[in-house]
């Protein structure tokens, strides 16, 4: 399996993901609106879409009180800004409690880690795609898409993106009618990305590859790089 | 979307660090996470505090039985748990810091579902009965102070801890129980105050004595299993999921679980130490909690019981969540659920009925009209038959380059696993086999 046919593959994946990307940021803006009027009406029973439990956020009175902690200065600008559209209607006054606080003491750069995701079609591939793309904690470093209906040359790609010992997981998915996301990050953020996978994208499974130093994966050898996505 | 740039350009994906090109993950971490005596000491404390919690009820129990029952005869096996312990909770610590995913979870993609389903279904078998001893034990302390029938105790008591784990912070509400189950340091001064022989003590420590009886082997079954238990692996695995513990904590981790087994296995000494002393010597067995109380009355006399009481309440309201919530996340690993103690019911409702349901059936075994003490006794020797099943699985995907890359186990790690592995198993053989000739004692 050469690189070229990796990279073809790559590139025909990425231009079926493109709306599928497009949809999922929009998908993802959307479930924060949503957030914030459940946390209007006082009915939050689920974390902030990107943020996590790590923000709080109540109405008191007709003021809106955020609380909780954010890893950097930039998501608590986000967090302003996704707010701003509140104020007039119910709420007069925004309190802004959240403290910035770097999650962690870890490096990044050491190392990444590759994601293998199964999903029933390719749009909900495309979709996971573009909703790790979008997400402001993840910062996908390769991605690859492929169709359970790929041509051969793209299936091909898998041997040369995957160790031999995790092809066996993606041929068989594939051989089950399931489409393939493969996504390699920074091992600081394997933990986010997994999450997303399993929980907002609905992954109906995913593996995640031993860490290695960036220039032994295959992914990153091979891949192109992507451009840096527009938040 | 992607720009057109060979992947010679990759250049952006080198690191920050002076690391060879090639140099292995391991090494690299190991150079960027140094840990100074200060973070040391920052890290053994909390270890310290969470290693005293790993004695639950049941536990505390099966210490004070063998001490009881066989004097200092199975001290070594406690010398010896030490470094297999830390390794094991090492090992699956490793594994969530690794995979980013729990225990069964692993054990389901890399070995298929049956194996999975198998190891699951052991764990919870022996969680499950654990939890009915720990509350039939907890209800034993509330009938010795109150002078009522301990049953009258379960169910609220199993409501209350259902309610703790289920609507609060379990993780936050621990760390105030952890001082209660502090109380257990206390067997240290008892066993200094209750004038063992010490010579003694030391030569049974050091060189191992082995009679070969169906007691002493029950002993040493029951002994092994409340030390190198089954719910520990699947929650060791988890709490790195849930603490997000990358490669890069693997260290901290280390210590942190050293700290911890060691400092749970030097209460356990003085549990059997002081248990000898003051019970096996006077030839008195441990029929009911006021027996087992009775080994902290040259500390505080009369008042023995109140003091082990709070120990057993303490102990027993960490170890309940965490038995119920290792069942829960390893049944929800196998099938896929959605689990995390952080998560509400309804964001994670299978997760949470599992956790119900152990529960439940934990509070049916106990209100069974069961032994107390035999129960809790022998649900620890089912942990002693079931542990060297999971520890194999535990060591094969610690052992595979496959699913660890270079985080795989070292030589020194994989002979210790293997030899955990042969001393339960000699020890579950030895017990069959001495029950099946003599019956149970």
């Amino acid at each position: 399996m050469d690189d070229d046919a990796a990279r073809e593959g790559s590139r025909g994946a990425v231009d079926s993901g493109t709306a599928g990307e497009q949809e999922s940021r929009e998908v993802l803006r959307e479930r924060v609106r949503a957030w914030w009027t459940q946390v209007l009406a006082g009915q939050v029973d689920h974390d902030h879409p990107i943020q996590g439990s790590n923000v709080k956020a109540r109405l008191d009175g007709n003021t809106l009180v955020i609380s909780g902690s954010v890893p950097a200065e930039a998501d608590r600008q986000e967090i302003e800004a996704e707010v701003e559209h509140l104020r007039g209607n119910d709420v007069n006054e925004v309190r802004d409690e959240l403290k910035v606080e770097p999650r962690g003491d870890e490096r990044p750069d050491l190392l990444v880690q590759t994601l293998l995701g199964a999903f029933e079609t390719a749009e909900q591939a495309g979709f996971a795609e573009g909703y790790l793309q979008g997400h402001a904690h993840v910062d996908p470093r390769r991605m690859l898409v492929l169709a359970a209906e790929a041509a051969d040359d793209q299936r091909a790609a898998l041997a040369a993106v995957l160790p031999e010992a995790y092809l066996g997981h993606a041929e068989r998915a594939l051989a089950a009618g399931r489409s393939l996301l493969i996504v390699t990050v920074d091992e600081t953020q394997a933990f986010q990305a997994r999450e997303l996978l399993d929980e907002e994208t609905r992954s109906l499974e995913t593996i995640v590859l031993p860490p290695e130093p960036a220039e032994r994966s295959s992914m990153i050898r091979t891949l192109p790089a992507r451009e840096e996505p527009v938040r | 979307m992607s720009v057109e740039q060979p992947p010679a350009a990759a250049g952006r994906e080198t690191h920050g660090s002076a690391d060879p090109p090639g140099a292995g993950a391991q090494a690299r971490v190991a150079r960027a996470q140094r840990v100074s005596p200060r973070e040391i000491l920052k890290v053994v404390g909390p270890g310290i505090i969470t290693g005293g919690a790993d004695n639950d009820p049941a536990g505390v129990t099966t210490y004070s039985v063998v001490g009881a029952q066989n004097g200092y005869a199975q001290n070594w096996l406690l010398l010896i748990a030490i470094p297999l312990l830390i390794v094991i909770q090492q090992m699956c610590a490793r594994i969530g810091s690794v995979t980013k995913t729990d225990l069964a979870s692993a054990i389901r993609i890399h070995y298929g579902r049956k194996i999975a389903t198998g190891a699951v279904l052991l764990a919870a078998i022996a969680n499950i009965a654990t939890i009915g001893a720990d509350l039939v034990m907890m209800a034993s302390v509330l009938a010795l102070i109150t002078g009522a029938k301990y049953v009258y105790f379960v169910v609220p008591l199993a409501a209350l801890m259902a309610c703790v784990t289920i609507f609060l912070d379990y993780r936050t509400f621990s760390r105030y129980l952890l001082w209660l189950v502090a109380v257990f340091a206390a067997y240290i001064v008892a066993a200094v105050l209750a004038h063992p022989d010490w010579p003694q003590v030391l030569a049974q420590t050091v060189l191992p004595h082995i009679h070969p009886n169906a007691t002493y082997f029950l002993g040493a079954v029951g002994l092994l299993g409340t030390t190198i238990t089954p719910y520990l692996f699947f929650w060791q695995t988890s709490g790195e999921i849930e603490e997000r513990r990358g490669v890069q904590g693997i260290r901290r981790s280390n210590l942190d679980i050293a700290a911890g087994m060691i400092w749970s296995n030097i209460t356990a000494f003085f549990i059997v130490v002081v248990c000898a002393a003051v019970l096996y010597t006077h030839g008195t067995q441990i029929k009911t909690a006021a027996d087992a109380a009775r080994a902290l009355e040259p500390l505080v006399g009369s008042s023995a019981k109140y003091l082990f009481s709070v120990g057993i309440l303490g102990a027993g309201l960490l170890a309940i969540p965490v038995l119920a919530a290792s069942t829960a996340y390893s049944v929800g690993g196998l099938f896929g659920w959605r689990r995390s103690l952080t998560r509400r019911v309804n964001n994670a409702p299978e997760f949470y009925l599992v956790l119900g349901i152990a529960i439940l059936v934990g509070v049916q075994l106990a209100i069974s009209g069961v032994d107390p003490i035999k129960t809790l006794f022998y649900s620890q020797v089912l942990d002693g038959l079931v542990a060297p099943l999971l520890i194999v699985l535990i060591l094969l995907l610690t052992s595979s380059r496959t699913v660890m890359g270079d985080f795989v186990n070292g030589a020194w790690t994989r002979g210790t696993g293997w030899a955990a592995v042969a001393l339960l198993v000699v020890a579950d053989l030895a017990l069959i086999y001495t029950v099946a000739t003599s019956g149970l004692p």
